[in-house]
């Protein structure tokens, strides 16, 4: 359910940077997803090529990379990555189910309510890379 | 890299009839309070109303309301506010109970952006913010997406109005619209109207200077989704100058 959310938000903002743009056709997005987002990327590509029809963009080729959400702790400097405890924090989660929406997958800014430092069990820690969702570039035709 | 959820926000609030941002820069003084009485009041008067509560360290509009328990609802597009004795509520609290939020700055501004982008309010006749103390990431992100006029807070002391008043002069900095400022008689005790007036007068003299008084047994009031009668008439007054 969630990655309708991502999806139109996406279109909604790949339309206003075609109207801003003057464009008249858009060909290409590159969109990068973070792992701690959970988010099924099948599942988003076909929203994302549903919704573009149906707000008119038309046919876009979307390109869908992953990026490794990595971690370091502020008060330790400890660094860890998400594919390293996310058996563990996803069990707490969403209990025996392997996946389900929780509050990470709704906010992934959130991870540091539900995780702990590895190492010194502090909540005070950055997210170094691989987040959430990100439109990373939009390609098209600009009208004459 | 361009942020989605920047595209989104003014989408989502575009069915908003009227924004009001209740805040003081003090700790303390009543804002949720505030924002919960006159939720209920605009719900009363027959209006359709949201409270956004953006204290992300100390989010407390479900649990004045009763509503302690309840957690978010993901549907189409979103998610989908509590509905708390006819007023739809959104607030962090929903997506972690009772846990502590130790955010740091640009973790609660994106927070909040989460919130503003994915909150599907539909129409509403009014949405009522309710901002943490200070005039930190909440208040900073929130000025960036949304306009409203502002109802400021404080208690009968002067420490509160102290920095009421660096609160008060931020806003107008920014050119915003400051109706009215509440001096809430949270304790109970003698306000000195005169030094209130005194104090805000240079700073606020196109607002009202309205006093709240003392209202005993609020948390049971507001539990049970009602208004006590000694609260009515300010109230009222708030609503007059939206």
């Amino acid at each position: 359910m969630h990655e309708y959310s991502i999806a139109e938000g996406i279109i909604l903002a790949i339309k206003k940077i075609r109207d801003y743009n003057n464009l008249s056709i858009v060909s290409e997005a590159d969109i990068l997803v973070g792992d701690l987002a959970q988010i099924d990327k099948e599942v988003l590509l076909e929203l994302l090529n549903i919704l573009s029809e149906e707000y008119g963009l038309g046919r876009i080729t979307f390109s869908i990379k992953e990026e490794e959400s990595k971690f370091e702790c502020n008060q330790c400097g400890f660094s860890w990555s998400w594919s390293q405890i996310r058996d563990s924090i996803m069990g707490e989660l969403c209990g025996e189910v392997e996946d389900c929406d929780n509050p990470v997958h709704f906010i992934p800014d959130l991870i540091n309510v539900f995780m702990v430092c590895p190492r010194c069990k502090s909540q005070d820690f950055k997210i170094v890379s691989g987040y959430d969702v990100r439109l990373l570039s939009v390609k098209g035709v600009k009208s004459d | 890299m361009i942020e989605f959820k920047d595209y989104m926000i003014a989408d989502r609030l575009s069915k908003i009839g009227r924004v009001v941002i209740i805040g003081s820069g003090k700790g303390g003084v009543g804002k949720s309070t505030l924002s919960t009485l006159l939720g209920l009041r605009l719900r009363d008067m027959g209006m359709k109303t949201g409270i956004l509560d953006t204290d992300l360290h100390g989010a407390s509009i479900p649990f004045i309301l009763g509503g302690s328990k309840v957690s978010v609802e993901a549907i189409k597009g979103g998610f989908k506010p509590a509905e708390l004795y006819g007023i739809k509520v959104m607030s962090l609290r929903m997506f972690v109970g009772d846990r502590p939020t130790p955010l740091r700055g640009e973790r609660k501004s994106e927070v909040l952006k989460y919130m503003l982008a994915l909150t599907i309010w539909d129409s509403l006749d009014y949405l009522l913010v309710d901002l943490p103390p200070g005039m930190s990431d909440e208040l900073l992100t929130l000025m960036k997406y949304v306009k409203g006029k502002h109802i400021v807070v404080t208690l009968p002391t002067k420490t509160s109005i102290d920095v009421t008043l660096r609160y008060i002069k931020f806003l107008k900095s920014l050119g915003c619209d400051v109706p009215v400022v509440v001096v809430n008689n949270l304790m109970n005790i003698t306000v000195d109207n005169d030094f209130i007036l005194r104090e805000f007068q240079e700073h606020i003299a196109d607002s009202s200077c309205l006093t709240m008084p003392h209202l005993y047994g609020i948390e049971e009031y507001l539990l049970k989704g009602r208004l006590p009668e000694e609260a009515l008439i300010v109230i009222d007054e708030i609503i007059r100058h939206l």
